[in-house]
């Protein structure tokens, strides 16, 4: 358990970071054109 | 309906995280990451520029994105092709397979080669049992294994053939190197020399496989376990050594977290 814990956290951790700041800021970015997708087609 | 929606945007999130996080699994650490670090930050600038509703410098980084992304495609193109072909069904066990039988067919050819030039040659495979106290009175090498390496290795003319050769790992550590004579008798013909006496020697004293290639009648032998197997040919010798070495792979497996297992217990 310990081992999985440290793997999922812990290793590469910088990695780890990046990509979550870069899956956020593509989520947000994709999430406001969508917004505004929605509010042109009504 | 509201907790689903709530959660949501925290799935996606996670979901793309752990593509981008195997994507950069392939570019870390290589000459490539200033570039990526360079095309995040292009992006990161485009979100801003979203969100503070700054319309013509959005429209250039489009623009320049479009071009952007053919130019990611030629320039990450050789990181391209190692992740799609690290996609492959076949997994990291058959590759470490390949690279091992990579290292036994060149071992093999080289040590066949030599048996037909008749060129003497002692060889001994570490196995558990550590030759580092051989190694230190030895010639360092610490090179890739290569046919052509072990060929120049024991070229007569060379200084470093007189001794033996010490393989750990698909990699020559020591050449030149003195090993410790077999007072066995019964385990040597007349016809063996001090080649043969110092490959069962070491056969005797630790479990690594020794490959003595005579100089006079050019017959390969192996020495394992204190027993000299003479007169071996090129599949049997590919045989015994694949049936010692090849496990590794085994047992870096043993430590991995099982998550069946887990859930087992």
């Amino acid at each position: 358990m310990k081992s999985l814990l440290i793997k999922l956290f812990i290793q590469n951790w910088q990695r780890k970071l990046i990509s979550l700041i870069l899956a956020i800021v593509i989520w947000l970015m994709i999430n406001h054109s969508i917004a505004i997708t929605k509010l042109e087609t009504q | 309906m509201t907790i689903i929606q709530t959660i949501t945007p925290f799935v996606e999130i996670l979901i793309i995280a752990i593509m981008i996080n195997y994507l950069l699994s392939f570019l870390w650490n290589t000459r490539s990451m200033d570039l990526l670090l360079g095309f995040f930050a292009f992006l990161l600038i485009l979100a801003i520029s979203s969100w503070l509703n700054l319309p013509v410098l959005r429209k250039i980084l489009i623009l320049v994105g479009n071009v952007l992304a053919i130019a990611v495609i030629v320039i990450f193109q050789p990181e391209l092709r190692m992740a799609l072909s690290k996609l492959s069904l076949k997994g990291r066990k058959a590759r470490e397979f390949t690279e091992f039988d990579k290292f036994l067919d060149q071992l093999a050819n080289s040590v066949y080669r030599m048996s037909d030039k008749r060129i003497g040659a002692l060889i001994a495979l570490e196995n558990e049992d550590s030759l580092e106290e051989y190694v230190q009175h030895a010639v360092p090498i610490k090179g890739e294994f290569s046919q052509e390496l072990l060929e120049t290795i024991f070229s007569p003319s060379t200084p470093l053939h007189d001794g033996a050769v010490i393989i750990r790992n698909g990699t020559i550590v020591a050449a030149a190197v003195i090993l410790p004579l077999s007072e066995d008798p019964s385990q040597l013909a007349k016809s063996m020399g001090t080649r043969h006496r110092a490959g069962l020697g070491l056969s005797h004293m630790t479990d690594s496989l020794v490959i003595v290639v005579s100089e006079e009648t050019g017959k390969v032998s192996i020495a394992r376990e204190g027993i000299m197997t003479r007169g071996v040919k090129i599949d049997r010798f590919k045989g015994v050594i694949r049936s010692l070495f090849n496990p590794p792979t085994h047992t870096s497996t043993t430590n991995k977290f099982n998550f069946f297992e887990w859930l087992k217990q």
